[in-house]
């Protein structure tokens, strides 16, 4: 449990931080060229970030119920994470039929995109909470 | 009972009955293991009181994304396809009134109602998604307090917030809604969600008349169309469609992985609908729309049926500070907001967009131009909205929509120029 609390805690503050960052860099100007300046974009870098986050603690005190963070947080890292590869492909569709002259793929590298192999790890996690359901027994009276 | 209590006499029944079944369960089954299933792991942030919000507005942007951006090149190659038919026409067909209806009319109507496939596909799609996964339900259970208080159902924010991108897949999203007053109401606030194809109107508008305050004037028209749409809410509510909305009684599905099968076939069956309706009633309004924009024959627009109704009703639009130019493209709204700017253009006789802006700043004043975005905010929505409400909801709920909209674009107008008067504006 604890690495999975230490895993959690890692992903959790890269994701945190990138948000922040888009947001603040998108009102203050501050726009280092890996981080894109969309403040939607930047809100739901910090969702996954906080998502990850809100089960560290229990993790670390070896509760099982803190996985629920990390298996959400992986599940939206990695669905946002294909949505922004399907956009990069409609971009370049649009590219391609003359609508988005000028696009350059890097643009459309977003963060989720190349954060999302991170969450991949996280995968073993679901089947660990799967092995560990509740086992129910009928006992007739 | 429900006298005792004080509590709705359904939710009184459904709590005896879980009372009733959890006595059974203790007495014939036997826990082995005390862990949390898979569900209930994941509903502890999915439906956690700080994240839950949160997480919600996260997949509404993707919902958003994945209709609107991944749907674009599809739109605009419909769009493509049809303007080479229309150029085919345009470069083959001599007689002019014969070339006019095919290309414009038939090419150009069958241009913009298709257009619409790619998003509405899109959000069924996503809507089976999120229905199969189990989190459709979830959503209902986070907003119902909430939307119950102006009237609405919890699972109503999700056609809403579709608005703000298209009203069409929007309206067709209340479907999810299964209490059948709250839906209605839902329809029939909808248009009132700020859609994209406004936009291009209010950044004309603001950019020309506002400076370094377009961006505020631009924000101010998507908050007063959420405030009017929860003002209409509860007013329909109130007078309109009667009743209390149904307290929200579901049972929680376990979430489970959705399967391409299933999501393809419902978005299939859901947006099959839409091309029924885009064969018949979109597609013969776009082309009335064109009979009387190019009517009498040779006429120009300002000239045409169109155009005399403008001039016709310049008179009542005379207190908000409208030229007849802008009466006339609120005529042409009517098919599609994303026309107006291009009205503008012909009726000035400009073309780019700041030219047309330069035209409009010597026939409007400041005042008139903010209530013009607030009277395109609100106004009919287009053709292909009020259809699609006709459909969902019948004529007698379309007329209604059209009627409301109309009746308080004005007054809000009105007071938009009234109050801007008396402060000096």
């Amino acid at each position: 449990m604890k690495a999975a609390a230490t895993y959690s805690l890692g992903l959790g503050t890269i994701y945190l931080g990138m948000g922040l960052l888009e947001i603040l860099g998108s009102y203050l100007g501050i726009r280092p060229s890996f981080i894109p300046h969309n403040i939607l974009g930047g809100f739901v870098l910090a969702v996954i970030g906080g998502i990850y986050l809100s089960g560290v603690k229990d993790l670390w005190q070896g509760r099982r119920e803190g996985l629920a963070g990390t298996l959400v947080g992986m599940a939206l890292a990695l669905g946002f994470g294909g949505l922004y590869l399907l956009v990069m492909g409609a971009d370049f569709l649009s590219y391609l039929i003359g609508d988005l002259e000028g696009w350059r793929p890097l643009a459309d590298l977003r963060p989720e995109i190349w954060l999302a192999p991170l969450a991949l790890p996280g995968l073993r996690l679901i089947r660990q909470a799967r092995l560990a359901r509740d086992v129910i027994e009928g006992r007739p009276e | 009972m429900d006298e005792r209590s004080q509590i709705d006499p359904e939710l009184a029944l459904v709590n005896k009955r879980y009372e009733l079944i959890d006595q059974i369960v203790d007495r014939v089954v036997r826990r082995v293991s005390s862990e949390l299933t898979l569900s209930e792991l994941l509903d502890r942030v999915l439906l956690h009181r700080f994240l839950a919000i949160p997480i919600f507005l996260a997949v509404m942007w993707a919902v958003f994304q994945f209709a609107f951006t991944v749907s674009a090149p599809f739109v605009t190659l419909i769009g493509d396809l049809f303007g080479w038919l229309a150029g085919l026409v345009n470069s083959h067909i001599l007689v002019g009134w014969l070339r006019s209806l095919l290309a414009d009319g038939v090419f150009g109507g069958l241009g913009f109602v298709l257009s619409f496939i790619p998003p509405i596909f899109l959000v069924f799609f996503a809507l089976a998604v999120l229905e199969d996964s189990g989190y459709l339900a979830r959503i209902a259970f986070i907003w119902d307090r909430l939307m119950t208080r102006i009237g609405l159902s919890g699972k109503s924010v999700l056609p809403l917030l579709l608005g703000f991108g298209c009203n069409v897949p929007a309206i067709m999203a209340t479907r999810v809604i299964e209490d059948e007053q709250s839906r209605l109401i839902t329809i029939l606030v909808n248009p009132l969600m700020s859609c994209s194809a406004r936009l291009p109107v209010y950044l004309l508008i603001a950019g020309t008349f506002f400076g370094e305050f377009a961006g505020t004037a631009v924000f101010s028209m998507y908050l007063l169309g959420v405030l009017l749409a929860i003002l209409i809410a509860f007013v329909l509510r109130r007078f309109a469609v009667r009743g209390e909305p149904t307290p929200l009684l579901i049972e929680l599905p376990e979430y489970s992985r959705p399967t391409l099968k299933n999501t393809t076939i419902r978005m299939w069956e859901e947006g099959k609908i839409f091309l029924k309706k885009a064969a018949t009633v979109l597609f013969f309004g776009a082309l009335l729309v064109w009979l009387l924009s190019t009517q009498p024959w040779g006429a120009e627009v300002a000239d045409s049926y169109l155009g005399r109704l403008g001039h016709l009703l310049e008179p009542l639009f005379r207190p908000l500070g409208f030229p007849w130019q802008a009466v006339v493209a609120l005529f042409s709204g009517f098919l599609a907001k994303e026309i107006v700017v291009g009205t503008f253009g012909v009726l000035y006789s400009v073309s780019g967009e700041a030219a047309i802006g330069g035209a409009l700043a010597q026939s409007m004043s400041p005042l008139a131009a903010f209530a013009f975005m607030a009277f395109v905010l609100i106004y009919v929505p287009c053709l292909a909205t009020i259809g699609m409400i006709k459909g969902e909801a019948g004529w007698r709920w379309a007329a209604v929509a059209v009627g409301y909209e109309l009746a308080l674009a004005y007054l809000v107008a009105l007071f938009i120029v009234g109050a801007g008067r008396i402060l000096g504006f």
